[in-house]
């Protein structure tokens, strides 16, 4: 599959990240090497057999149990702008 | 030409678990300061992996169980990737590919009948944080204590056609999902997704579509279904305007909805394996413990109440809140009748409550000391009304019964002995009354009758004491 110009910067907007036009080329070079390797990978490499759970076990899961959370300064010390109480962003209304 | 609405419900509950989804925090979105449930997990902070909460599964599965749907032996989480300020990971883990339920269904009832609405999957998957729109700074703040807290979205097929049997629907899903402990349905714990379209009544080719999102109470859902209803309709008939497939938001306040901005499509999502969560495999053992440790169904109960000679609308009562039931069984173990215990419920508590400006749904009182109480009136310790003074003080002043009965000498009034007593000393204090009804004045009964309640503080056994003051007053003709 080959990824066209448009293709990029479609799925350069979703993933919200510039793409410079001066690198667009080898973007679209990067990203069709990448999928044909996976067309040869899926053409030569027959998974029918393997378990998706490796072991079969399946998925670790844990009891409902509270465990204490973490300080609110942690998480408002991460964010860029913050309040006493919460992150703030600039206003979205979807 | 005839139209009729075509309309889906994608229903988002918040299931009943004490912790979130994939991290140990506090799993109730309501409660708390903001941000005070959160940990680095969900709050999507770099190399914090999910660990999934068993029992959002066999909630899940629970869900499923009543609704009649083919529980998956195999399930997987996915991501549904998107950018907004709730969502700190910049994805939302889901399920897409291998929902954990499919191809359910339920009967809704109206006036105008009884429908079968199909159930085309249920999935789990973790809600969003919280924003809050501040006008005056132009600014959002962000409440991520929701984040991650454990959801099941039930997607019915397109089988709704009126607002009516969506209402019902959504009625039903609360009690039965209430009444099965798999979520206290609350206030924004039930949100839903309409699809809506219209099409010439008799044809299967489905109309263009619009989705309502995210409403949550039912008076607007109702409103929103009605308005969007007559859009289409006037679009189609008018041509009052183009009909297209996008998502709308109602305005409560304006009474219309209002066309979103555009909304990524399914593959814009990216939907993929979450690779932190291995599949999850559901086995017969595990389906099995979870039916079996299952509360019993409404219908279960009300086949049960109904062997117990418990009227319709004893039953309908009851079977509104879970509590209530299991007070009824707890007080019918202990071995008091039926209809007595439902009367003792529904009719006296419910008039207590009713008396202090609560409702039924707030009744707390423990089972064994109700039991007691029915047990002195059936047993003439005490007589009804007495009965519901001592209730009334057990649910409000979480009195005993014995100790109120005996501190405010209750017993004495079913004690025949001790209300002899009480004839006696009235006889003996009124010979005027005793000698106008020995003469012949019939009234004079009642003014004896009364000074024998008044001694017993209106608590007396009206039956005993005409009995035993008839007895006194033969004795001295």
């Amino acid at each position: 599959m080959e990824i066209t110009r448009e293709t990029a910067r479609y799925v350069a907007k979703l993933s919200r990240l510039e793409i410079a036009e001066e690198d667009m080329d080898s973007v679209c070079q990067g990203l069709t090497s990448i999928l044909s390797y996976m067309d040869e990978i899926n053409a030569s490499v027959d998974t029918g057999t393997v378990s998706v759970t490796g072991s079969g076990a399946g998925c670790p899961t844990r009891p409902d149990t509270v465990a204490p959370s973490m300080e609110r300064v942690l998480l408002l010390d991460n964010a860029p702008e913050h309040g006493d109480e919460t992150p703030v962003v600039p206003r979205v209304v979807d | 030409m005839r139209y009729e609405a075509v309309i889906g419900l994608e229903t988002h509950v918040e299931l009943a678990t004490n912790s979130k989804i994939f991290c140990s925090c506090g799993g109730h979105s309501t409660k708390g300061e903001p941000n005070t449930r959160v940990c680095p997990a969900c709050a999507g902070m770099p190399g914090m992996l999910p660990v999934t909460n068993r029992r959002v599964v066999e909630l899940a599965m629970r869900a499923g169980i009543l609704l009649h749907c083919d529980i998956s032996r195999y399930t997987t989480f996915d991501k549904k990737s998107y950018y907004y300020p709730d969502l700190p990971c910049a994805y939302q883990i889901t399920q897409w590919f291998h929902p954990v339920c499919r191809n359910g269904s339920v009967e809704v009832t109206t006036k105008d009948g009884t429908r079968t609405i199909g159930i085309k999957q249920i999935h789990m998957e973790e809600d969003a944080g919280k924003l809050v729109h501040d006008d005056w700074t132009e600014t959002t703040l962000v409440d991520f204590n929701r984040t991650s807290v454990p959801l099941i979205e039930i997607v019915s097929k397109p089988d709704f056609r009126t607002a009516d049997e969506v209402m019902a629907y959504l009625e039903k899903l609360k009690t039965m999902f209430r009444f099965a402990n798999i979520s206290e349905c609350e206030e924004g714990a039930m949100r839903c997704d309409v699809n809506i379209s219209i099409r010439p009544e008799g044809t299967e080719e489905l109309g263009v579509r619009t989705e309502i999102k995210n409403m949550s109470s039912l008076s607007s859902i109702r409103r929103a279904i009605q308005y969007e209803t007559a859009r289409h309709l006037d679009a189609v008939e008018r041509g009052t305007e183009t009909l297209v497939q996008e998502t709308r938001r109602w305005d409560d306040v304006k009474g219309r909805t209002f066309s979103m901005r555009n909304k990524e499509t399914a593959a814009d999502y990216r939907y993929f394996p979450d690779p932190n969560l291995m599949p999850i495999l559901i086995g017969e053992d595990w389906i099995r413990r979870v039916r079996d440790t299952m509360p019993a169904s409404i219908e279960e109960k009300t086949a049960e109440y109904q062997s117990k000679g418990l009227s319709e609308k004893e039953i309908a009562s009851l079977t509104s809140e879970r509590a209530l039931c299991d007070l009824f069984d707890a007080v019918t173990a202990a071995g008091r009748d039926p209809k007595e215990a439902a009367s003792w419920i529904l009719t006296e508590c419910g008039g207590i409550l009713r008396k202090h400006g609560q409702v039924m749904g707030e009744l707390r009182v423990a089972p064994e000391k109700l039991s007691r109480i029915m047990e002195k009136v059936s047993g003439n310790e005490i007589n009804r009304a007495a009965g519901r003074k001592v209730l009334e003080a057990v649910l409000y002043e979480d009195a005993d019964p014995d100790a109120y009965c005996k501190a405010h000498n209750l017993s004495a009034q079913g004690d025949a002995d001790a209300v002899r007593q009480v004839v006696l000393k009235v006889l003996d204090a009124t010979p005027n009354a005793v000698k106008d009804y020995l003469g012949g004045k019939k009234k004079a009964f009642q003014a004896l009758f009364g000074g024998c309640m008044k001694e017993l503080k209106g608590n007396g056994d009206p039956q005993v004491i005409r009995t035993l003051l008839e007895e006194e007053l033969s004795k001295r003709s």
